[in-house]
């Protein structure tokens, strides 16, 4: 039954990480911390992994990331122990003026109205969803959004013309 | 919305570390956190476990009838005894350390009542304040053994008990709403007794507390064990004008 659950659990994780990581980092802007939000996300879903229901794991591991972000664990001194250094070169070329200027714009935001736009235009979730999650309503939602979208065109090099 | 939906895509895949997280290190950690977080839930389990344990055991030897007001009945002899012992338990039960253990000073052939404060009524006529109401209790706390008794005799005011009694200390009279109270302080060998009685119009109450755990008898001297008597003067006073102490 260990073996077993430890071998799902094995497939959730290859499957799902860097999906994870990478919404983690929208969440927080930094990768290190990023990982420390995802890993804490998974060692929290491995307690209640054979009470979640296949088809809803996606969407309980989601809403354990965005409280572990809101709730600022990261920052509780809570952390786990891993064989692996965290410390890395950031890879060539990374840090592009447009990527500097979306992180800026996305640093302005609120942890909440980063979460909402994170959630809605990288997970593509639904409004109603993203309402869910948070706690709020979804008029809540739709003037945050585009507020966070406002910022982040201001942002974004104007459209081509080809673009238009 | 797909400019925004590139952007956000470009930021956070462009550029992308390789992954830090190692599967077999993210799963020892959350074995660990589950063994702890199951451990805990133990600890906890076995301290609520513990705590009603504690509760079951000591809670059955507290005073179960603290706040439970008062019967008012008192058509009855029996009726009236319920309702003057509650009245006194409540009062005399004020005054103590809730730690203090309370047991009744039985007379001769008494068999303990399961309230100590259950009076004794000595019939004197048929009616059912034609009695003489009495009761004694040992008092047990952090500084030993002493007691307090209780003498209610429904007659008419009669008086206090005289002043200028063999080893007398303190002995005075005042004049309360409620009556006349005698109030004095006695010592017989080492035994220091404080005594009160309020004569009313009805009936004499009298309320005295000593520093020894032993029954009172006649002729027999008592042993002092403690310094001092249950009860001080002042909370004798205030018993003897416990309210609902009439007929």
């Amino acid at each position: 039954m260990g073996a077993s659950r430890d071998l799902d659990f094995s497939e959730y994780f290859a499957a799902r990480v860097q999906r994870f990581r990478r919404v983690a980092f929208a969440f927080c802007g930094d990768w290190h911390a990023a990982e420390d939000l995802v890993q804490a996300m998974f060692v929290q879903l491995y307690r209640r992994w054979r009470r979640v229901r296949p088809d809803t794991v996606d969407a309980y591991a989601r809403r354990i990331l965005l409280n572990l972000f809101l709730a600022g664990r990261r920052t509780s001194g809570r952390e786990y122990v891993t064989s692996v250094v965290p410390e890395r070169e950031s890879p060539p070329g990374r840090d592009t003026p447009v990527r500097l200027d979306v992180e800026r714009a996305l640093a302005d935001l609120t942890p909440r109205q980063r979460a909402m736009v994170v959630l809605r235009f990288l997970e593509d979730l639904p409004v109603a969803e993203v309402a869910s999650l948070l706690g709020v309503a979804e008029g809540t939602v739709k003037s945050q959004t585009a507020r966070g979208v406002e910022a982040l065109r201001a942002v974004l090099p104007a459209p081509t013309a080809e673009e238009r | 919305m797909e400019d925004v939906r590139t952007a956000l895509t470009a930021y956070v895949t462009e550029g992308e570390p390789p992954l830090g997280l190692s599967e077999d290190a993210v799963l020892s950690a959350a074995r660990r956190s589950r063994r702890q977080h199951l451990l805990t839930g133990v600890v906890a389990l076995v301290v609520v476990v513990l705590a009603l344990g504690l509760a079951v055991v000591v809670l059955p030897h507290r005073d179960p009838v603290a706040a439970r007001p008062c019967p008012s009945a008192s058509d009855t002899r029996s009726a009236l005894v319920d309702r003057l012992s509650c009245v006194i338990g409540h009062a005399v039960r004020s005054m103590l350390d809730p730690a203090a253990q309370i047991t009744r000073l039985t007379i001769p052939g008494e068999a303990p009542p399961e309230d100590p404060f259950h009076l004794i009524a000595d019939p004197a006529g048929d009616a059912p304040r034609d009695a003489l109401f009495h009761l004694g209790v040992r008092v047990t706390d952090a500084r030993g053994s002493g007691s307090v008794y209780v003498v209610i005799v429904p007659s008419a005011n009669s008086g206090g008990p005289p002043c200028e009694e063999p080893g007398e200390l303190l002995c005075r009279r005042e004049q309360t709403p409620q009556g006349v109270l005698w109030l004095s302080t006695l010592r017989s060998g080492d035994v220091l007794t404080h005594r009160v009685a309020l004569a009313t119009s009805g009936a004499v109450v009298q309320f005295s507390s000593n520093n020894s755990g032993v029954l009172e008898r006649a002729g027999v001297s008592l042993p002092a064990q403690r310094p001092d008597p249950a009860l001080t003067l002042a909370q004798v006073r205030e018993l003897a004008l416990t309210p609902g102490l009439d007929f």
